[in-house]
């Protein structure tokens, strides 16, 4: 079972649409894994086009990290904090959830910094490390532009600044499920208005992350 | 609950009343699709009725006659009419800017209408304006949404171009049409109608033996049998046409006329009429009031004479005023003596505007007493009252029934009439013009024959009519040197034109003046041009283009109120088309000259 479970993760020469993603989104004390910590971390499913709204979840993490200057960028208080889960639930329902979902693939932007923290989440927490394909907006993007001869740098690559290029909405600061639901969005209208009309292998869309 | 949902949610009427419990409720129901040309079928399948809410994109929402019903924009919301009627889909979605739309199943919003009222009565309201602008209601048909093939009565009768223009002629007659799909072996070629015949054929004197081809319009203006009525006028209109042909699959299937599409929409304003006739209370006259302004404004949207409009605000005045009168007798029993229920001005004339105040008055049978006169001051109460109540505002003037002066028996009445004529003084004599535009709309028929014809003779008097004329040649008509408009300034800060007191109040002045004179008895404007050129008081040339000036200022006004949604006569020049301001300045000038036909004629020996 868990073999063919493994071999449906690797397995990425589908059309992108035939799969089910998990749009995540981590906030987070700072930049660096060992150093910092995960404030909560929030997910919804989609299956395109569709993004199912009843699939969001967002999990506080109970931690006792001092937050610094993170508050005044993610608005949460060391109050809200303090009723969270612990971060064993937490990452714990991501493995639920991913492996509720058949053909599932993680959707980040900026997915190296989040699966960062998740892999190291899971040593902390001696889980194994099995994640599923990743596919990262942010690195999407950024090759998009430049195979139009745009130089990303100067376009910019924020989740807003992306979304922006793509006619989405502006959507409220930041928070890990604003966050994760704007990934899913932006998600759904890069792919189809680069990839709408013609199939396109998952394989040409997904990141694989130095593990 | 994701807090930019519950945001864009409060933003959308009427998502926005839910309480927090039910909006995250609606929330985890939704999905959230990315719509693009090349999954519209699965993001809006055609088999399951949802509710759709756009988050972000445009996309049009289309007719299965290709019409575009809506441009939904974020936050506009389609689907319900399905959900609610259970009826299939029918409409379908362009996509004009790819997006994201929510979309919510039967059942949640079925849950979301039984948990919240006002969500509820949202979609139903919601739905009645789709259906009156989207489809047949389900009694009365509603004739722009007829298609063409609907109303065609009969086969097209064809002629080929080659045949003769007698033989062209003698199949009109022989088939009684007032024109002919002229056809080339199968196809339609031309069309060939009365007005060709007399303008191109014997107004010039043509051989009637030449070819049809010769003398057919030629290409022919045509529509699908499938398309709708609506589309057939707005055709006619734009090519200004009375015919078109009418083709299916490329082949021609008949002809319609602007007679068939005159004849289909006199049976719509009767729904509103026989609702007024229903209703048994003031209430629910009021209730049925309050369907005025956007029936009429729907309908001057779909018909071509804007005119029609007029007379039938006319009508529904006339309804409401009778319903009224029926509703006071069913309640205080029959008049103890016969009266008459008096209409002057406006609505007399039948050319009241949106604007229109109520006029009106009481002729009471000379035999009433102080006695009996309560039950004629309670209804006078009752209906201005009412009339009030029904939009009709209040006179400023106190022309009303509830005024003493005016709720009169035949003798008082006469002999006011009688000072009004005889010993005319300036100011007098502007305050009763009005009564000499009067209607009896409900009573004693004989009564009012008696004190109107009295009023009648009297009224031809010489030098009244001459004060009057004087008075009214003295009206400055806004049109100066080189044609130029004259305007004054609005409260509004433009520059306007008050096409009411200074053109259509003018020429209902010089026709009244020409019909009193004359003895007339009708007192609308036209009825009355039209009685003064068969009497040849007036020329036909002058006759035709006063009314149509009038035509064309009563029309320029209502258009103006339905589409300001203000209930003021002032137009401004420079907001028109340049048509328009032609047509204006032509009928000023019309009126000045028509004024100074009536100083000629009346005006020496008044004031």
């Amino acid at each position: 079972m868990l073999d063919w479970l493994f071999k449906r993760w690797r397995d990425d020469s589908l059309d992108w649409r035939d799969y089910q993603y998990l749009a995540i989104d981590l906030e987070l004390t700072g930049l660096e894994a060992d150093k910092c910590d995960i404030l909560s971390i929030a997910w919804v499913a989609l299956k395109p086009p569709n993004i199912e709204l009843a699939s969001a979840r967002e999990f506080i993490v109970n931690t006792q990290a001092p937050l610094g200057q993170s508050p005044t960028i993610h608005g949460l208080t060391q109050r809200e904090l303090g009723q969270g889960s612990s971060l064993t639930k937490a990452v714990e329902a991501l493995f639920e959830q991913t492996a509720a979902m058949r053909n599932c693939v993680w959707l980040f932007h900026h997915a190296s910094l989040d699966m960062a923290f998740l892999q190291l989440a899971c040593k902390k927490l001696d889980k194994p490390w099995a994640p599923p394909p990743v596919v990262d907006t942010l690195v999407l993007e950024g090759r998009s532009l430049r195979q139009a001869g745009r130089e990303p740098k100067a376009e910019g690559l924020s989740l807003a600044q992306c979304r922006e290029r793509y006619g989405l909405p502006a959507y409220p600061a930041h928070s890990a499920m604003e966050d994760a639901l704007a990934t899913a969005e932006l998600f759904l209208s890069f792919a189809y208005q680069h990839h709408g009309q013609s199939g396109l292998r998952l394989s040409r869309l997904t990141y694989r992350p130095l593990i | 609950m994701i807090e930019s949902t519950r945001a864009f949610l409060n933003a959308c009427a009427p998502f926005d009343q839910l309480s927090d419990e039910l909006k995250s409720y609606a929330e985890a129901q939704m999905i959230l699709s990315y719509l693009c040309q090349d999954n519209v079928l699965e993001v809006v399948p055609r088999e399951v009725p949802r509710l759709y809410l756009v988050k972000q994109g445009v996309f049009d929402l289309i007719s299965t006659e290709n019409r575009l019903i809506e441009r939904l924009e974020p936050g506009d919301l389609f689907g319900y009419p399905s959900l609610m009627t259970g009826r299939p889909i029918t409409n379908r979605v362009e996509v004009v800017q790819d997006g994201l739309l929510y979309a919510m199943p039967q059942a949640a919003f079925d849950a979301l209408c039984n948990a919240h009222k006002g969500f509820a009565d949202y979609f139903t309201k919601a739905l009645q304006k789709r259906l009156l602008t989207e489809t047949k209601p389900s009694e009365q048909s509603d004739w722009t949404e007829l298609s063409i093939a609907d109303v065609l009565h009969r086969e097209p009768v064809r002629v080929s171009a080659d045949s003769s223009l007698q033989q062209a002629a003698r199949l009109m007659q022989a088939e009684s049409v007032s024109c002919l799909l002229v056809t080339e072996g199968d196809s339609l070629c031309g069309i060939l109608t009365d007005k060709d015949i007399r303008n191109r054929v014997v107004a010039e004197g043509q051989s009637y033996d030449l070819p049809v081809r010769q003398f057919m319009t030629s290409p022919v203006h045509s529509l699908d049998s499938h398309a709708l009525l609506f589309e057939a006028m707005q055709t006619m209109s734009l090519h200004n046409v009375h015919h078109l042909a009418v083709t299916q699959q490329g082949l021609p299937k008949g002809v319609i006329t602007v007679t068939d599409l005159i004849s289909q929409q006199r049976s719509e304003p009767l729904y509103l009429i026989n609702a007024i006739r229903k209703a048994g209370s003031v209430t629910e006259l009021e209730q049925v009031a309050r369907q005025v302004p956007d029936h009429l404004s729907q309908f001057a949207n779909r018909v071509v004479d804007v005119k029609r409009v007029g007379d039938i605000l006319a009508s529904f005045t006339d309804a409401f005023n009778h319903q009224l009168i029926r509703l006071y007798i069913r309640q205080h029993g029959v008049a103890p003596y016969p009266f008459v229920w008096l209409t002057f001005g406006s609505q007399a004339r039948k050319d009241q505007s949106l604007s229109s105040d109520q006029d009106n008055g009481m002729l009471l049978d000379d035999a009433v007493g102080e006695k009996a006169m309560g039950w004629y001051r309670g209804l006078a109460e009752f209906v201005c009252d009412g009339l009030a109540r029904c939009g009709l505002k209040l006179c400023g003037g106190n022309i009303m029934a509830t005024n003493p002066k005016l709720c009169l028996p035949l003798g008082q009445w006469l002999n006011k009439f009688r000072r009004w004529i005889e010993e005319p003084d300036k100011k007098a004599l502007l305050h009763s013009n009005i009564f000499f535009d009067r209607r009896a709309l409900y009573g004693d028929q004989a009564l009012f024959e008696h004190f109107d014809s009295q009023i009648a003779a009297m009224a031809g008097n010489q030098i009244f009519l001459a004060n009057l004329a004087a008075n009214s040649a003295n009206l400055a008509v806004p049109i100066g040197l080189f044609n130029r408009f004259v305007t004054v300034k609005s409260k509004y800060e433009d520059e306007v034109l008050d096409i009411k007191t200074s053109g259509i109040a003018i020429i209902n002045d010089i026709v009244r003046i020409h019909a009193l004179a004359n003895k007339l008895r009708v007192c609308a404007t036209p009825q009355r041009l039209q009685a003064l050129g068969e009497k040849k008081v007036l020329q036909a040339s002058e006759c035709r283009d006063l009314k149509a000036a009038w035509q064309f200022l009563v029309q320029l006004r209502l258009q103006h109120q339905l589409k300001e949604k203000r209930d003021d006569n002032l137009i401004s020049p420079d907001t028109l088309d340049s048509l328009t301001r032609r047509q204006l300045k032509t009928a000023f000038r019309v009126i000045k000259e028509a004024q100074e036909g009536l100083a000629m004629r009346y005006a020496r020996g008044g004031f």
